[in-house]
């Protein structure tokens, strides 16, 4: 045993030979222009967001009015912020089961051998992905509206009478905004999707044909199994994204009508610069303990959800004996 | 290896080489404009941008040493303000930064005092009313040059080029609620519905607090309209009411409106300049718009271009009078910061010279903070003595809670700032089918309002909701210096 870890002291030291130490110094050398963005962008505001938290504060007065928790507080007693959390869940639940399942179905056709026209059509379902956000909104706030095209399109052959308030009614609102935003992240998730059909050895589609497997059993025995750590991230992914929804739901309802589609981070835009419904002065500081909530749901469902997956695979791992 | 650390700081050396090279630049460039200092100059209100742009061009030609940069502020012109305030960095001249109260934009050292430029006799030329505490003043010390009178007022917009589609007569146009409701069914019924009788733009929630308060005035007088000061308090009792019998019977009535057809649909959805332009396209007969709807109507560049309308005062319950609020805010600021105070007044004062005339009245959107007289001729459009005589006619003092007692504004800030509701909103929800219980809406918002300002005053040791209670206050009759004196 002490042979074994002399031997491992000794291949430690060889490691660090003056080429590695070199590159050490290097790899630090490169990674400081990142790691003094992080601190300065993204560590840094995180960590004030929590200090504003606590004090009533308009985001140009200077921060003294300490109020401890009471942000938190009025935030918890608050109808409108636990609506808008509602609503966050509703469009998280929506997208990802509808963007995610969708983007499979898309990924297996796609992926088929016989299939023509691949390079086009993945192209065509990527075309959302990099197109603005919020320039998504706005065009389908204009063709969705009380007077856009989609209701003229349906008046004109006679479908309706009356325009449908696509917009205006709080179901079919939170729907558009759901199938909007499932639609935008079809492209990225078909992407991922294909990645983890691609890696699946082509050997095991053989054997299975061999065997007089067809294409569900195909399906469900070997290909879908064989997805589950991809579907884990895309779920992941898709989960904390639908958390952050803002720019789809500024452009395209603006938290209309009457609050019902109003999310999250759009709540803690109204706060912090436009003081809510009531149009008073910027609450940056009731706007950092809201966004301090929405990190922390954030991380909660993620840990739950990474927890899960986690324990699930162990749990295979323990039926398989390995 | 040292050679390629050799390499590392000449990277790095040239980096900064290149730095210190714009630098370099910039030096240079300023040594090239000795002869001129440049001004720079926010401007936050879209209806003066092209007039403030020619007389800017003008005074530049006028004095060609000084060079003003203006910058019109977008959406996101709040945002610009508070980092502005925060890094000491406001530019020389800005329309009043709507982030914070005057008195607080002093206290932080933000604000130059304007009092060399309006001495005595200057402040004279004013309206009366101009002079506002917490808005141009603070105690006797003026801080913004007050743009617009305190004026303003919703009036009622009507397409002439429709009521002669429908065959009406501008002596037909609507006083009263039942008239309205009439008028509209009419013009709808005529135009086999492709026309309607209102078009409102109810996106925008304070245009909508602005003629609900205003409507409601003819049922609750005691429920002053301003959306800037004192939103939704009773001045008789000190009292939060969101659920006044003029609010919930003004929604009603607007409701009945679009159950009958008479209200456009797209009003709901529509922000105030889409409602604009379908009103001057003839989707509707009337509109309920503030008097800087004139000026956009007129306007080929930003507006419709629209030209055959007329303006009447809004319709009421019973044909009841109805008032408005006059406080003046708009104005211009100058940052304490500034290092060219000496040009900064030589714009100012040609400004008081000639912007009045030149800016605020050629825009036609808003009445001249200076008293000065605009006539027909000079007028910026046909109907504009129009609008600033029905603005005349209801606009009037109310009284001040800044003038009674200044430390309000911190009670107001943090009142205004904790309010979830607006009764304009609460309109919207309320159409868009969200709301089905509206007095239990209205009241909901009246318990939060009264919780926040419970809490607004309790958090001050020198603010009291008597403060906030002028007995002597009767309605519909200006509130004057004597009351105040009266009051204490």
């Amino acid at each position: 045993m002490e042979k074994i870890a002399k031997k491992t002291r000794t291949i430690g030291k060889q490691k660090t030979t003056p080429l590695t130490k070199s590159r050490n110094r290097w790899a630090y050398v490169f990674l400081l222009p990142q790691a003094i963005v992080f601190l300065g962008l993204s560590l840094y505001p995180i960590i004030m967001s929590y200090v504003y938290s606590f004090f009533a504060w308009d985001g140009a007065s200077p921060l003294n009015d300490f109020v401890g928790f009471a942000n938190y507080v009025e935030l918890f007693q608050t109808t409108r912020f636990w609506g808008s959390f509602l609503h966050t869940i509703y469009y998280v639940l929506g997208t990802t089961v509808i963007g995610v399942g969708a983007s499979l179905i898309l990924a297996i056709i796609l992926n088929t051998q016989q299939f023509t026209g691949k390079a086009f059509y993945r192209t065509i379902y990527f075309l959302p992905v990099v197109t603005t956000t919020a320039i998504i909104g706005v065009i389908m706030n204009n063709i969705f509206g009380v007077n856009g095209l989609v209701n003229q399109t349906l008046q004109s052959i006679n479908f309706i009478q009356q325009p449908i308030p696509w917009l205006g009614s709080s179901t079919l609102a939170m729907i558009l905004l759901v199938v909007i935003g499932a639609w935008k992240s079809l492209g990225m998730n078909m992407i991922y999707w294909l990645s983890g059909l691609q890696s699946i050895p082509s050997e095991m589609y053989e054997s299975a044909q061999l065997d007089g497997a067809g294409f569900w059993r195909t399906l469900v025995h070997i290909t879908l199994p064989l997805l589950k750590p991809i579907l884990a991230v895309i779920l992941l992914l898709s989960i904390v994204n639908g958390m952050h929804a803002f720019d789809l739901v500024k452009t395209l309802t603006n938290g209309d009508p009457y609050n019902s589609t109003e999310t999250l981070d759009l709540y803690v835009f109204n706060y912090a610069f436009g003081g809510g419904m009531g149009g008073g002065t910027s609450r940056m500081g009731y706007a950092s303990a809201a966004g301090v909530m929405l990190g922390l749901f954030t991380l909660i469902i993620s840990a739950i959800f990474g927890g899960f997956s986690f324990f699930t695979q162990k749990k295979n791992k323990t039926k398989k004996g390995e | 290896m040292n050679q390629k650390w050799v390499l590392v700081f000449s990277f790095v050396f040239i980096l900064l080489a290149g730095c210190a090279q714009g630098a370099g630049e910039d030096e240079n460039e300023e040594d090239s404009n000795d002869a001129e200092t440049t001004l720079t100059f926010w401007n936050r209100l879209p209806e003066l941008e092209s007039h403030f742009q020619s007389f800017i061009e003008e005074f530049e030609e006028e004095h060609p040493d000084i060079a003003i940069n203006m910058e019109n502020l977008g959406a996101s012109g709040n945002q610009q303000f508070q980092t502005a305030i925060n890094n000491d960095e406001l530019p020389d001249i800005f329309v009043r930064a709507n982030v914070m109260p005057v008195r607080q934009l002093v206290e932080q050292n933000q604000l130059k005092n304007l009092n060399e430029i309006f001495t005595d006799e200057i402040r004279d030329n004013f309206r009366d009313g101009t002079w506002s505490e917490n808005f141009t003043v603070l105690d006797d010390d003026v801080y913004q040059l007050p743009l617009y009178s305190g004026n303003s007022s919703v009036m009622m917009f009507y397409n002439k080029d429709v009521l002669d589609t429908v065959g009406m007569t501008e002596e037909q146009i609507p006083k009263t609620w039942e008239e309205m409701m009439e008028v509209g069914k009419n013009i709808n019924e005529q135009s086999n519905g492709s026309i309607y009788g209102l078009t409102l733009g109810a996106e925008a929630g304070w245009l909508s607090d602005m003629f609900i308060s205003q409507m409601g005035t003819s049922i609750t007088p005691s429920m002053h309209t301003s959306i800037d000061v004192g939103k939704q308090i009773n001045y008789q009792n000190g009292e939060v009411d969101f659920a006044t019998d003029g609010t919930i019977e003004t929604i009603e009535f607007i409701n009945d409106l679009q159950d009958e057809n008479v209200l456009d649909p797209q009003s709901v959805e529509n922000d105030e300049p889409t409602a604009l332009a379908n009103f001057a396209a003839g989707r509707a007969a009337f509109f309920f718009g503030g008097n800087w709807t004139g000026a956009n109507l007129v306007n080929e560049e930003t507006g419709a271009g629209f030209e055959n309308w007329g303006v009447a005062p809004m319709p009421t319950k019973n044909g009841d009078p109805y008032y408005s609020d006059s406080l003046t805010t708009e104005g211009l600021m100058v940052s304490e910061y500034t290092e060219h105070w000496e040009e900064v007044q030589t714009f100012l004062n040609y400004f008081i010279e000639y912007g009045y005339t030149e800016v605020v009245a050629a825009s036609g959107a808003h009445e001249t903070a200076l008293a000065t007289e605009v006539s027909e001729e000079e007028a910026p459009f046909e109907q504009y003595n129009d609008i600033t005589n029905i603005m005349s006619e209801h606009s009037m003092q109310v009284p001040d809670i800044y003038k009674r007692n200044i430390n309000t504004s911190g009670v107001i800030q943090d009142y205004h700032g904790s309010l979830s509701y607006s009764a304009g909103e609460i309109l919207r929800g309320y159409l868009q089918g969200e709301i089905d219980d509206l007095e239990a809406e209205l009241e909901e918002a009246t318990e939060e309002g009264k919780k926040s300002f419970e809490s607004a005053l309790n958090k001050s040791d020198v603010v009291d909701r008597k403060d906030f209670i002028f007995d002597n206050w009767v309605p519909f009759e200006p509130y004057t210096e004597a009351d105040y004196e009266e009051l204490e």
